[in-house]
């Protein structure tokens, strides 16, 4: 008995080794069959989660209004969640037309995506999953956007799923310019905090990006425009960033910083654009 | 044990992350490897872990197998624990949901950050490792409450016969 556990106690060992010490091409093979293989159940569950989100707002939208007698209050609740209802597919519609006219306008070539999950299983990352994969022709390291500017790049890349590491990951590095003054940059995520930006919404406590090494002579003023440079390679030059909001000398006092705040509304992702080759 | 596994991690996955807490997700996976760990022997809390482990780092960006090692870490730990204590009781899955979330986002945070997968100040460990307290203590007896529910439905344990009128 004392043996048979030392055994398995052994045979997990080397199992987590060997997990460890997985090629890159096999580990990505691996997670990309989770990833496709749950794909199902994450729909099932997107939806429902979505229809249970509406419900909630619906009933809590109908709270009001106690002193109106009980047949009334059901009836306007009941007419205010089938208003609410409306409200929220019109403003969907409108959404999609806007990205519809986006996409339209724009040269590039883009594939239309709809953000699943937020976050991973365990949050330490600002990413996002896309019901999109290679079957539609997405692949490592392509620029994501909405309509107003950019989101991201994608990671992780599985038949049917691709994750996105959005630029405020703190290990999300973009090559920008200031359209203004034509100074380039780093620009970095900024993370999160206990204390945040709370005009970033729902990300509460997500600082804001920030821009590093830009010229020292150039003058930067808040509401200056910032796109991506194309310097990096990755995102294709021209993509709307955001706007500066502070600028400073950095600690080196070699270069100047600068806060950016995005020009998307990364707090509520729910549909966006992958950037095709 | 793989349906309860799959269905923790697409709960978890689905959840929104926490942003008061240092934007952590319910630890609803590892409430699962330590419902095996604590209601099981050593073989399914391993078998748990790995499996657990492995299906959290394939949902997030995390290399493959660094979950799984944290995550048999709080298997062992807590499987050593099994004798001495009532698994039955919420105290023991409040208190050991609690000590494992916190134990395995330190060793979590710590291996990332030292491979450099992960850009994170310390401070941000902290604050997770507390938020993560919280909410291990919180969801780990639910998780206890459903698995054992349905182990009991399909037949793995036996059901729970009152004696005397008591359970």
């Amino acid at each position: 008995m004392v043996r048979g556990r030392t055994y398995l106690i052994l045979a997990v060992l080397v199992a987590v080794v060997v997990l460890l010490n997985l090629p890159a091409p096999v580990a990505r093979r691996v997670e990309a069959g989770a990833a496709d293989n749950l794909l199902p159940f994450q729909n099932v569950l997107t939806v429902l989660g979505r229809r249970a989100r509406a419900a909630l707002r619906a009933v809590s939208g109908g709270a009001g209004g106690r002193e109106r007698e009980a047949a009334l209050r059901l009836e306007v609740a009941s007419l205010r969640a089938a208003l609410r209802a409306l409200d929220g597919l019109e403003h969907e519609n409108a959404a999609l037309r806007r990205l519809l006219d986006f996409r339209k306008r724009s040269e590039l070539r883009l594939a239309a995506c709809e953000v699943m999950s937020r976050g991973g299983t365990d949050g330490w990352w600002e990413v996002v999953r896309l019901d999109r994969g290679t079957a539609d022709g997405l692949k490592e390291g392509l620029a994501v956007m909405t309509a107003d500017g950019l989101v991201g790049r994608t990671r992780a890349v599985s038949r049917h799923t691709a994750d996105v590491l959005l630029i405020t990951d703190p290990s999300s590095q973009v090559a920008c310019r200031v359209v203004r003054v034509d100074a380039v940059g780093i620009l970095r995520g900024g993370g999160v905090s206990a204390g945040g930006d709370p005009r970033l919404d729902m990300l509460a406590g997500a600082r804001p990006l920030g821009m590093d090494y830009i010229r020292k002579d150039v003058q930067l003023a808040p509401g200056d425009r910032v796109v991506t440079s194309g310097l990096g390679g990755v995102f294709p030059a021209g993509l709307p960033v955001g706007r500066v909001e502070r600028v400073a000398l950095d600690a080196s006092r070699l270069f100047q910083r600068a806060e950016i705040t995005p020009a998307a509304d990364l707090a509520r992702l729910r549909y966006v654009f992958v950037v095709l080759p | 044990m793989g349906f309860v596994l799959i269905a923790a991690a697409l709960a978890q996955v689905m959840w929104p992350p926490v942003a008061l807490l240092g934007r952590v997700k319910p630890p609803l996976l590892l409430a699962a490897v330590l419902y095996y760990a604590l209601c099981r022997d050593t073989g399914a809390a391993l078998v748990a872990a790995v499996a657990g482990g492995i299906l959290h780092d394939a949902l997030s960006p995390a290399p493959l197998g660094y979950t799984a090692f944290c995550f048999c870490m709080a298997a062992w730990a807590a499987g050593r624990a099994r004798d001495l204590v009532m698994s039955d009781s919420l105290v023991t899955q409040v208190f050991f949901g609690a000590l494992t979330a916190v134990l395995v986002t330190v060793l979590l945070g710590i291996l990332l950050i030292r491979a450099e997968v992960l850009v994170s100040p310390a401070e941000r460990v902290v604050w997770r490792a507390g938020g993560q307290l919280v909410l291990g203590g919180l969801v780990t007896p639910a998780v206890f409450l459903l698995a054992g529910a349905l182990d009991r439905l399909v037949g793995n344990v036996a059901r729970r016969e009152p004696i005397d009128g008591f359970e």
